[in-house]
């Protein structure tokens, strides 16, 4: 089928010297296989099949020559232009930058996300045990460690709350006590060369992975003043379930393990609802319908995960029972698993 | 197994997900900075137009310094573009490339800043704007920033493709509304929401939504915060390519257009 197409002159890294001159063309019809150039130039190409509605393809203009290009090419080129010149707003350039292949950052680590009230407020009980297995684990495989904050947060919370004061002081103040829960992880794991991260100093966390396996970072992202209001109340929305969630996701690691006191999700809370029973598997949409009354993991990480381009699995699993942490991070089914789709 | 130790509190023992149990504490949320004026220049719209549409911006706003105190905050223009572009050619992920669009806006931030540095204005990073933004408009009548939230590697992931959502906008609406700001203005190169050919005084969030994507001269997430706000209820975007207008929505003058929550 032949298609005429819309010609628009972009912004090209390629200079005089090295290739033709190129022009970019888009074609939103996925079913066009020949185009007709308008207005007049001297080229044509060839649409490569695609899953995409947006493919594009570059055409010399000058020299006579044509180039085919790959359909990711086309795509960045077509995106590259669209980018100079529609709004932010524009469907077509959201969805063209969904066209261009994803790099993963630390393909290979695992986020595991080491409860506050859950674990840390237990004391040495709860936590020595989670230690020992966690540098167990970091012989084989690399992990970044994300802290919770738990009753302290809570309590600090409550009183800001009860003061009057907005979304984005809670979010600073609860900050601090995922910071001190990370850097007592830090001091316990010090002697097996784990070092503790600023959230700033993020970007030095590949060093950190390569020389000792692990790395400790405070759960809780960076919003502070900016942090997003609730739709009711003043408790900070994106807390650190959502901030260990979102590193696992920016950096593309491999597997998001939550370790918590409890086998994983119920259909109530098991610590004051003695009819909930546990979920081993369920989706995001399932769990958005199922509406619970109460949830193991906060809910923008739900949302979150089903825009998710890489950890689009995560594992609530048991850090009280001994041995569920490896298996998790090795990919068995040890708690509950609430999956992107199913 | 030991019980945890608690600190006893409203919220002790919660999940804080529980939407009944979380309900007590509940109160009104006090406006920190209630004479605090929020002006975002646009990066696109203004900045990047250069000293023929910026300088006039700096001189009204110079005016204004002995009247109000205020916020500014610069946008990302072209360069972030630029930045997005080639970062996403890398394959690189949201997170990183909000980190690399929130620098552009940092860096038209300093220009704005070195521009008033003789009327006592300077640039405050993100940290001094959360906790010493106080101290800073005692000792001067305005400060820059940039409009980016410190959202960059934790941005959240986007409904569609891989732009960064909280950007300019949704950033300049955020910090206004944390600190209970009387006032949140964006300069635009648009003189604001148009019905037909006459331009609306007035509309809501909902009017504006309804008129489709391409119709808000701000993000379209900025309709949503301000939707969810606690003490900003409403923005006014004005055309900064107009002489007198920053000085007349400052000044409370109808100009431009109000998007109110509604």
């Amino acid at each position: 089928m032949a298609v005429d197409v819309q010609v628009s002159r972009g912004v090209t890294k390629a200079t005089a010297d090295q290739r033709p001159p190129l022009n970019r063309i888009f074609v939103m019809d996925p079913t066009a296989d020949e185009v007709t150039l308008r207005p007049a130039a001297r080229g044509y190409g060839s649409l490569q099949p695609s899953e995409s509605p947006l493919r594009s393809l570059q055409f010399a203009v000058d020299a006579g020559q044509t180039e085919e290009v790959t359909v990711a090419e086309s795509a960045t080129a077509a995106l590259e232009s669209l980018l100079m010149s529609s709004p932010f707003s524009d469907p077509t350039l959201l969805e063209a930058t969904d066209t261009v292949p994803d790099r993963r950052i630390l393909p290979d680590v695992t986020v595991v996300k080491v409860g506050g009230q859950s674990l840390i407020d237990r004391g040495r009980a709860a936590v020595f045990p989670v230690v020992d297995e966690l540098i167990e684990i970091k012989r084989t495989h690399r992990l970044l460690i994300g802290t919770g904050g738990g009753t302290r947060a809570r309590h600090i919370y409550s009183l800001a709350a009860e003061l009057g004061l907005p979304t984005g002081v809670l979010s600073e103040v609860g900050s601090a006590v995922a910071g001190q829960n990370a850097s007592m992880l830090g001091y316990l794991m010090a002697r097996h060369g784990v070092p503790v991260v600023g959230s700033t100093a993020l970007s030095a966390i590949a060093l950190y992975l390569a020389e000792s396996g692990a790395a400790i970072f405070s759960g809780m992202p960076p919003y502070d003043m900016w942090q997003r209001v609730p739709e009711t109340g003043v408790i900070p929305p994106y807390r650190t379930d959502a901030g260990c969630y979102l590193v696992a996701e920016t950096y593309g690691c491999a597997n998001m393990i939550f370790i918590k006191d409890e086998d994983g999700l119920y259909t109530a809370n098991p610590k004051n609802d003695p009819s909930a029973t546990l979920i081993p598997e369920i989706t995001v949409d399932e769990l958005i319908e199922a509406d619970l009354p109460d949830l193991v993991v906060e809910r923008p990480v739900l949302e979150l995960m089903r825009h998710a381009r890489h950890v689009r699995s995560i594992q609530i699993v048991n850090g009280l029972r001994p041995g569920l942490i490896r298996r998790a991070v090795e990919g068995e089914h040890v708690g509950t698993i609430i999956r992107s789709a199913s | 197994m030991t019980a945890a130790k608690d600190v006893p509190s409203a919220l002790m023992r919660q999940t804080l997900l529980d939407r009944e149990l979380v309900k007590p504490i509940e109160r009104p949320v006090i406006r920190m900075l209630p004479w605090l004026e929020v002006v975002a220049i646009g990066g696109t719209a203004i900045v990047d137009r250069g000293a023929e549409a910026l300088l006039p911006v700096v001189e009204e706003l110079r005016g204004l310094l002995p009247e109000h105190r205020m916020l500014i905050l610069t946008g990302a223009g072209i360069r972030a573009r630029h930045v997005l572009g080639v970062g996403l050619d890398l394959g690189l992920p949201t997170g990183v490339l909000a980190s690399l669009a929130g620098v552009e806006a940092e860096q038209n931030g300093h220009l704005v800043a070195a521009l008033l540095a003789a009327d006592g204005v300077s640039y405050l990073p993100h940290g001094g704007v959360a906790h010493q933004l106080a101290v800073h408009l005692a000792a001067a009548r305005a400060v820059v920033s940039t409009a980016f939230p410190p959202y960059g590697l934790h941005e959240v992931t986007p409904r569609v493709g891989k732009l960064p959502v909280h950007r300019s906008d949704a950033g300049t609406f955020l910090i206004a509304d944390a600190y209970g700001a009387a006032r949140c203005v964006y300069i635009k190169d648009v003189d604001g929401v148009y019905d037909g050919g006459e331009l609306l005084p007035r509309v809501s969030t909902a009017e504006l939504r309804e008129r489709g994507p391409a119709a808000s001269p701000v993000d379209s997430l900025v309709l949503e915060l301000l939707e969810q706000a606690k003490n900003v209820k409403e923005i006014q975007v004005v055309n900064g390519l107009n002489r007198g207008a920053v000085t007349d929505a400052l000044g409370g003058k109808p100009v431009g257009t109000v998007i109110h929550a509604g």
